[in-house]
């Protein structure tokens, strides 16, 4: 039985991706979040909400690629904290690291990806999206970026079967490496 | 094509995270061994990447907009507590001044708060009645027990309770005077009837009457109680001698005999009032009878004793 059974079921709806339920999360932990590190003496709100929007970032990369897994070691609130945390230390150097509380070391996946390097990307793909026409650009985007499943893929495109959506993805992909 | 299928599939799990860690393991052994497949899945990195930097990127947007909702309530809080004196944000007043969009949502939440205010002034009034409805008779035979030494701390705990009860009281009395005084009890059943030219070609003796009725309707509105009693009673007699039909004849009488009471009342002369308000109630086909009854039964409420 995990400690963690709620943060669990929560993490799960989570890794599908859909933003109805992140927002919910959002919704939750920003006031904590917020409280949290004006206690740690750091005063300057704007600069509290940026590391709350990289950390979410950072987390949402890390549930939807399952990097984060169960069982879980902390909650998933204190799971981001230790992500603002390490952000913060990346910001004002290691020296700065003299922190007073109870968030524990929170395995963050080493590769904190620069903004920048997600941005261009990101950019990539907009520009494949745009050179590889229709349908493709509606089943890729569907299925990635909409979390589509197969099935309502199949139904939404009207496309025969499950099968055939899945068909068509794949070539859809294979299209879009050769733009590469 | 099946088989390609089927080994795209892999490539995507082994790219998004979806494998189990055996499935992965026994995967890049198979990777470090096959070089055509090594490639293959080398050359799905980029699009498998950019995908979930794409996913990234629109979440980033995403919380934008969360964020940006958050500012509208945190700024929607600081605008409440400023109107409503628990802070003294400089920030508003400045910002007031500097932007007139602003200016214009403080001036709609400063309506809001109004609007709030009025109706929570309208349950209370309606509280006020039902505890009024309520009120048991006052016991008269008190007995003398003779007197008792308290202890000082029951004597704090006597006024721990004693001053809210004052507090009430004086905002019983407060709004006993702004509610049930004679000229807030005629503004609150006093309507302006609108008569327009409905009566127009009707003869002299109609535009005679429209008119005296008109003027003295303006008389009772502004609050010149004298001038529109004497008014309404010229109303009531031309009303009564003319040649109109028998509907807005009886309105006319009606109304001046219902606008006369008021009048009278506004004049701080309750008891003439009272008189003329019992022949209305007593006439259940009089136009006013309805509310001559409320009125009468404000009258001799708990709330307006308090106000005399």
């Amino acid at each position: 039985m995990s400690n963690y059974q709620q943060d669990e079921e929560q993490l799960q709806r989570l890794l599908r991706g859909d933003h109805a339920d992140w927002k919910k999360a959002y919704d939750e932990w920003r006031t904590p979040f917020l409280l949290y590190f004006h206690q740690q003496g750091i005063t300057d709100r704007d600069q509290v909400l940026t590391l709350l929007q990289d950390a979410m970032v950072i987390m949402f990369n890390n549930i939807t690629t399952h990097k984060l897994q169960t069982p879980l070691q902390s909650e998933l609130r204190t799971y981001l904290f230790g992500i603002g945390k390490r952000l913060y230390w990346r910001l004002r150097s290691e020296n700065s690291k003299a922190w007073n509380d109870d968030i524990p070391e929170t395995p963050v996946a080493p590769e904190v990806e620069d903004k920048e390097e997600q941005r261009h990307r990101a950019d990539l793909v907009r520009r494949l999206l745009s050179q590889i026409g229709e349908p493709c650009r509606t089943v890729l985007d569907m299925f990635y970026l909409r979390g589509y499943s197969m099935e309502a893929l199949a139904e939404e495109l009207e496309l025969p079967s499950e099968g055939a959506a899945r068909k068509k993805k794949f070539d859809c992909l294979k299209k879009m490496r050769d733009l590469l | 094509m099946s088989d390609e299928l089927v080994l795209l599939e892999k490539i995507e799990r082994y790219h998004t995270g979806a494998m189990a860690p055996a499935e992965r393991s026994q995967w890049e052994q198979i990777l470090k061994t096959d070089e055509t497949l090594r490639t293959e899945v080398l050359a799905y990195a980029p699009v498998f990447g950019a995908w979930q930097a794409l996913r990234n990127d629109q979440f980033r947007q995403s919380l934008g907009a969360w964020e940006a909702e958050w500012q509208e309530v945190e700024e929607s809080e600081a605008i409440e507590n400023w109107l409503t004196s628990q802070s003294n944000d400089a920030w508003v007043n400045q910002k007031m001044q500097a932007d007139a969009s602003f200016a214009e949502k403080v001036n709609q939440h400063k309506q809001l708060l109004e609007g709030f205010s009025a109706a929570r002034g309208q349950n209370f009034h309606s509280a006020m009645q039902s505890w009024e409805s309520k009120q048991a008779p006052l016991n008269t035979t008190t007995e003398n027990t003779g007197a008792t030494i308290r202890p000082l701390w029951r004597r704090w705990a006597a006024a721990a309770v004693i001053t809210p009860l004052l507090i009430l009281v004086a905002a019983t009395y407060w709004y006993a005077n702004s509610n049930y005084s004679n000229q807030s009890l005629v503004e609150s059943y006093y309507q302006q009837p609108s008569i327009g030219n409905t009566l127009s070609g009707q003869g002299a003796t109609i535009d005679e009457l429209t008119a005296a009725f008109n003027t003295a309707h303006d008389h009772l509105y502004n609050r010149r109680y004298p001038d529109a009693l004497k008014l309404f009673e010229q109303v009531e007699t031309m009303a009564a001698t003319s040649q109109i039909d028998d509907l807005s004849k009886q309105y006319f009488i009606d109304n001046a005999q219902w606008s006369k009471a008021l009048a009278l009342l506004g004049n701080d002369k309750a008891a003439n009032a009272e008189e003329l308000l019992a022949k209305i109630a007593g006439n259940p086909s009089h136009a006013y009878h309805q509310q001559a009854l409320e009125l009468q039964k404000n009258l001799h409420s708990f709330l307006r004793r308090l106000s005399n």
